[in-house]
């Protein structure tokens, strides 16, 4: 436990730094360059927890791009703020459900345009072996997904969960558990699947 | 003792769950382009606020200039109301006038006194 808020505190100062790079950079190409380091940090991070979110990868990679803009117009929100991560994660969050919103007015026509230029909007390979997985998160609602995101790629506790998701850390605990159960019952092998249902048939002959 | 057992399988079965999405991260990530799309994105933004800020501030300095010369300038292009004459030149014009028209000292002196009067009040 320990040992984690040390990463975390240690992550937070990295991105306290970055920002501070930026805020002290008066040409506009020295800002871009301090940039960079704040990409390299958080970038990998942020486009994944945006993923799942939008559920598309241009999307997220347009919603990280849209909150490191304004995070190098104003530096100093991220310098101020208690937990700089989780602060970022919350802009990355905001940008994502405006790209959404924006999305539901233009999804006809954006995904016939897609489909034109052969646009890939699945951040997961069709050849990957992860896919199914990918597919079984896709279908959980958005909020369940984004708790788990955090839980198990940003090893976050429910406590941080709530703060990020600006919910309460029960809702959190409670989302993470009706995603996994339903994950499971997606994902438990074709040979098990068959098997329980028929436990379940058998049951209800028994009855 | 089957409830237990049904929730160690259960566990089992939703921590098989959790590996498998923690594998699923590794495979999840920004394209190969999107570190130069986003640089090149953010450099055209800062440079268009830079681009402002310094009409801005262009903007400021002017109106401040405005505002300190404006009354310098209008000192400067404000009409002067006349002098009043001193009672030497009123008297050389008097006798100026009376000696062009022929007339005495006194009706030159009340001629000239009338042309002195300001116009809106005559």
């Amino acid at each position: 436990m320990m040992n984690i808020m040390t990463v975390d505190a240690n992550f937070n100062a990295q991105i306290r730094h970055a920002a501070r790079q930026i805020a002290c950079r008066r040409q506009a190409d020295d800002q871009t360059l301090a940039l960079a380091g704040l990409y390299d940090l958080t970038a990998d991070r942020l486009v994944r927890f945006s993923v799942s979110i939008t559920r598309r990868q241009h999307d997220a990679e347009d919603a990280v791009s849209a909150a490191l803009v304004k995070i190098v117009a104003q530096p100093k929100l991220l310098i101020g703020a208690d937990r700089p991560w989780h602060y970022l994660l919350q802009m990355v969050r905001n940008e994502s459900l405006v790209i959404l919103r924006t999305r539901s007015r233009w999804s006809s026509i954006g995904s016939l345009a897609e489909r034109l230029i052969g646009r890939n909007n699945n951040p997961v390979d069709l050849r990957d072996r992860n896919r199914q997985v990918w597919d079984a998160m896709s279908d959980l609602p958005a909020a369940q997904r984004q708790v788990v995101v955090l839980k198990i790629w940003e090893q976050m506790t429910f406590a941080e969960i709530a703060e990020v998701l600006q919910i309460t850390p029960s809702t959190a605990a409670s989302r993470y558990r009706y995603a996994l159960e339903k994950l499971a019952r997606k994902l438990q092998p074709a040979g098990q699947e068959a098997a329980d249902t028929f436990d379940e048939v058998g049951r209800e002959v028994m009855q | 003792m089957t409830p237990p057992e049904r929730n160690d399988g259960l566990d089992a079965e939703i921590e098989g769950v959790e590996n498998q999405i923690a594998e699923l991260m590794g495979a999840i990530g920004p394209g190969s382009r999107h570190r130069d799309e986003t640089m090149a994105r953010v450099s055209e933004c800062v440079g268009r606020s830079h681009s402002m800020r310094r009409s801005a501030h262009v903007a400021v300095a002017v109106s401040i200039l405005l505002m300190v010369s404006s009354p310098l300038i209008s000192s400067l292009t404000k009409l002067q109301a006349p002098k009043p004459p001193t009672s030497e030149e009123v008297n050389l014009a008097t006798l100026r006038h009376a000696e062009t028209y022929q007339t005495s000292y006194d009706w030159a002196l009340v001629e000239i006194f009338r042309s002195l009067r300001p116009k809106s009040s005559r």
